[in-house]
């Protein structure tokens, strides 16, 4: 509901009377890693990086190449060491089983960190459609999708879309709003006029879309839900991993849904 | 004295002269007054700095004294010595309200035709006051003339407003009843892109008062303001403030006096959004009603306060629509005070004012309480008995305040006081909006309390003309609240989890001169202030800059009476960087790259100042019975874009972070009319 306070500071908006960009002198600060650890029915996939300062212009990816990445799991007696591949991605085969726990631990220079993650059932999405709500004078893209919760526990969702394979919008969710029942998830997508000017942020025609839903445990939405809500906050999320990492490593089972968006498919609101 | 031979001079010469006294006390009391730390504010002293769209506003006239500083830029709300708005009091004839800002915090609730004066207590509160651990503003409502019938009506660019006042039966049942309407939306209709939306506000007055006998007076006031803002059928917010209060006011013989009032109080917030099929509704209210009494006995050099007060209060922190889902987080709480504060002269040249304020507040049961661990999660759940105290928490507040004036024309004070709080309001922004919650103090939330200490000098010139005063203080606040970090408002309904509590402290010294007689009065005050806060959980546990530290404050207010026709004024106000957090880093995560904060407050936002510019012509027509007024003002004359937000953006693929920084107003000239009868 960050959408409530979003909506008042659209209204301010409407009378801010300028913007310009300021100068800030910013102080360094320490490099700090940055892991994105992910454990699926499919296999076990970890990014590691680093901080870059905020002036850096660069394009560049502040990679770590030189970690040591174990995956355990006790009551499986397991224990794989990643293999590196590339670009910071370190990777095992080994895959997830819905509830049991995994711990992530990682080993770089004289540092340590780790991580634990309960994987979950598989989630069960009912529907995805695009509609028009009108804002304003115009008609903004809205994204609809519609997931049926499991009554028997507590849930939390992570939902990303992907546009011609590159991450376009995502959200995090909870069960709290109504357990047991139809979940929705609304994606802001872009005003009716960007898309008539061919914004390159505006779904084109036939642009390929895959939706992917997962069903993830509650130390990961807290993370995922803070790192949503600190933009306005200026806060950082809550730390997932110990000694300092940033990022978080999350145990779940997805599902994927495939679109390819036509704009006379859009339904009106 | 001035005077026009083509004007009633007569009356021309005892108003001016009545505002000369006014001046001239006002000097003269600053440096008798016994409570440091007080501002004692004659409406019509305050409504001659220039405004906004036209619109008079006590409260940021009231953002001009020293120590006291605009929330944010055109904000209406105000912070005092370091606190938030949130810790502020404000008292609308003894009826507590909340949120008093219309079209989110632009122009205050109050219009000033219905004010006659106000006391701000910057910290330092005498005895018979409690319920904040900032500040105090006690504002009373005017009463109608009691000899004729009379009122104005004004017009401006953003409202309309009208009074009516007078003697219902003559010199014994009066009224005064004020209405103030913006019509914006009015203009908004035709426009064909503007018609499904709706931004207004209205607000009124009422008082009557009775004058039952030599010894008796009842005053009977009511206030309620109301705002919306409504896009297409999308958005939908509402909030509004209701007081009421029955006063019966009685003289001993003697000096001595009683006051007993009955009061009821309700602010509320209703919003709404509508998108896609997706409806959400907020809700949330504060709800009080209470009875005072005081009495105030005199015999001699002494003057004793003594008195009580009771109250229920109704605190629905949230509840929520969302799907077929409702949540709602409602608790009661019942409030029991007590005073006793003394005033008596030890010696010739020294007088205090000491004091006890007991605080007795009680959790009610009927909804449930819970238990949280360190993480904020709910380990146990409870329920007692409804109106049964759950938790209560009681709170002895010293009050002491000290004034030696060894000469006619100079005095030192010295003040302290404790003062607590049991009403918390939470906010993820900087700024007080609909969408902050409010939290009664329970089994998990303590009390704020307030502990400051303050010493000051005052002086005068031997003709009053000038006055001078330079104030330094120290203030520490247990239990302040903030949300833990990576949470907002919205993240649980149950509000005591999502917080931390920590400690605050503020200090500094303020400087003010004032020129009070002659054509051109006005004043000029330098505030140097720090305020830092400490929250385990949040920025390592160590001290951090508040969010809103500003170091440096200056107000320049002038007022020129060129003659009976023509008054001009002016201000400049200049306040150095607001604390704010920018990014220390970034990285990449999903699809963006996220910043990182290593510090909490850390930068400075530019300095903000801005030249604000008025001008009255007065006339009075038809032999006097009439008064055309023509206001004009330009707000921020040298059209300085002043920092209202600032974001950070990057540009493709995470290059190149950017701080851009919004601003509210540009120049903004406005014009009104008014017509006094």
């Amino acid at each position: 509901m960050n959408f409530e306070i979003k909506i008042a500071f659209l209204l301010l908006l409407l009378l801010l009377s300028c913007e310009k960009e300021i100068p800030i002198d910013y102080r360094e600060t320490d490099q700090h890693y940055v892991a994105e650890a992910s454990l699926t029915q499919n296999g076990t996939n970890v990014r590691l990086s680093t901080t870059q300062d905020v002036t850096d212009d660069e394009l560049h990816d502040h990679v770590v190449d030189n970690a040591t990445i174990v995956l355990s799991c006790k009551d499986y007696e397991i224990k794989d060491t990643l293999r590196y591949t590339s670009n910071g991605i370190y990777t095992s085969e080994t895959v997830g089983d819905p509830g049991m726990t995994y711990n992530l631990d990682i080993y770089v220079g004289d540092q340590h960190f780790s991580s634990s993650s309960t994987m979950q059932d598989e989630p069960e999405v009912i529907s995805f459609r695009f509609v028009w709500q009108k804002m304003f004078s115009e008609r903004v893209l809205y994204g609809d999708l519609r997931i049926q919760d499991d009554p028997d526990r507590n849930n939390y969702y992570f939902m990303h879309i992907y546009r011609n394979n590159i991450g376009y919008r995502w959200a995090v969710m909870s069960d709290e709003k109504n357990k047991g029942g139809e979940l929705q998830q609304l994606f802001g997508c872009t005003a009716e006029s960007k898309m008539d000017n061919g914004d390159s942020d505006a779904l084109q025609e036939n642009d390929a879309l895959r939706i992917e839903v997962r069903a993830i445990d509650r130390a990961s939405y807290d993370y995922l839900y803070s790192m949503q809500v600190m933009k306005s906050a200026g806060t950082n999320p809550i730390p997932n991993f110990t000694g300092g990492c940033l990022g978080y490593f999350s145990a779940y089972s997805y599902v994927n849904l495939y679109r390819t968006f036509h704009r006379n498919e859009v339904e009106e609101k | 004295m001035h005077a026009t031979a083509q004007m009633d001079t007569t009356s021309v010469k005892e108003q001016e002269l009545h505002e000369v006294i006014i001046n001239a006390n006002n000097a003269q009391r600053r440096i008798k007054a016994v409570q440091i730390g007080a501002e004692q504010i004659q409406v019509k002293e305050l409504t001659a700095a220039p405004a906004l769209f036209g619109e008079v506003d006590i409260m940021r006239s009231l953002q001009l004294l020293p120590g006291v500083k605009s929330e944010s830029d055109a904000s209406s709300s105000f912070q005092v010595r370091g606190g938030t708005a949130a810790q502020n009091t404000i008292l609308y004839d003894k009826s507590p309200v909340y949120n008093i800002g219309h079209l989110a915090g632009l122009f205050s609730s109050f219009n000033d035709n219905a004010l006659a004066s106000a006391t701000l207590y910057k910290g330092l509160v005498p005895a018979q006051y409690g319920g904040a651990s900032s500040a105090v503003l006690d504002i009373t409502g005017r009463t109608g003339r009691s000899d004729r019938w009379g009122g104005n009506a004004s017009i401006g660019l953003i409202s309309a407003k009208a009074s009516v006042e007078g003697p219902i039966i003559k010199e014994k049942l009066g009224m005064l009843f004020n209405v103030r309407r913006s019509y914006i939306d009015l203009f908004m209709k035709p426009i064909k892109k503007f018609r499904d939306n709706s931004i207004y506000f209205f607000d009124a007055n009422l008082k009557m008062d009775w004058r039952m006998n030599d010894r008796n007076k009842m005053f009977l006031s009511f206030f309620g303001s109301y705002d919306k803002t409504r896009l297409n059928d999308m958005v939908d917010m509402r909030w509004s403030n209701l007081a009421g209060s029955l006063t019966w006011s009685h003289n001993f013989r003697g000096l001595s006096s009683s006051q007993t009032t009955l009061f009821a109080s309700s602010y509320q917030t209703n919003n709404g959004i509508h998108i896609a099929g997706m409806d959400i509704e907020y809700l949330g209210h504060i709800r009080h009603a209470g009875l005072r009494q005081n009495f105030q006995l005199q015999w001699g050099h002494h003057e004793l306060n003594l008195g009580a007060q009771t109250m229920i209060s109704d605190v629905k922190s949230a509840e929520w629509l969302r799907w077929n889902n409702r949540e709602k987080e409602q608790r009661k709480g019942w409030d029991n005070s007590a005073w006793a504060n003394w005033q008596f002269s030890p010696i010739r040249q020294l007088t205090a004012s000491a004091g006890l304020h007991l605080t007795v507040f009680s959790a009610l049961g009927g909804p449930y309480y819970y238990d949280i661990d360190e993480q904020g999660n709910i380990t146990w759940i409870y329920k007692r008995r409804k109106n049964l105290p759950v938790k209560t928490h009681v709170t002895l507040e010293p009050r002491l305040s000290l004034a030696w004036q060894p000469l006619e024309w100079m005095s030192v004070k010295a003040g302290y006081s404790r003062t607590s709080q049991n009403i918390h309001a939470l906010r993820n922004q900087n700024t007080t909006t609909p969408f902050d919650r409010y939290a009664i103090s329970s089994n998990l939330v303590k009390p704020e309390v307030a502990d400051q200490v303050s010493l000051g000098l005052f002086m005068m010139t031997p003709s009053q003309a000038y006055d001078f005063s330079i104030e330094g203080y120290y203030r520490h606040i247990d239990n302040v609240l903030d949300y833990r970090d990576g949470i907002s408002f919205a993240s649980a309904i149950e509000i005591e989890r999502l917080v931390l509590s920590g400690e605050g402290r503020g200090y500094g010294a303020e400087f003010c001169a004032r020129k009070n007689t002659g054509k051109l009065t006005g004043w000029f005050s330098y505030t140097l202030s720090w305020s830092k806060t400490r929250i385990d959980g949040i920025s390592q546990g160590q001290w951090y800059d508040a969010n809103n530290d500003r170091r440096h404050d200056i107000n320049i207010v002038a007022r020129y009476k060129l003659s009976p026709t023509w008054t001009f004024n002016a201000t400049w106000i200049f306040n150095s960087g607001q604390a704010f957090t920018a990014p220390s880093a970034k990285y990449q995560m999903i699809d963006n790259y996220i910043y990182y904060y290593a510090e909490r407050n850390g930068y400075r936002a530019p300095n903000y100042h801005r030249l604000d510019i008025g001008a009255t012509w007065a006339k009075k027509i038809c032999k006097g019975r009439l008064t055309r007024e023509w206001t004009f003002g330009i707000y921020n004359l040298y059209n300085r874009y002043n920092p209202y937000l600032i974001t950070f953006e990057d540009s493709k693929y995470g290059r190149g972070t950017k701080a851009k920084q919004y601003s509210l107003f540009g120049i903004v000239p406005s014009v009104s009319f008014n017509l006094k009868f």
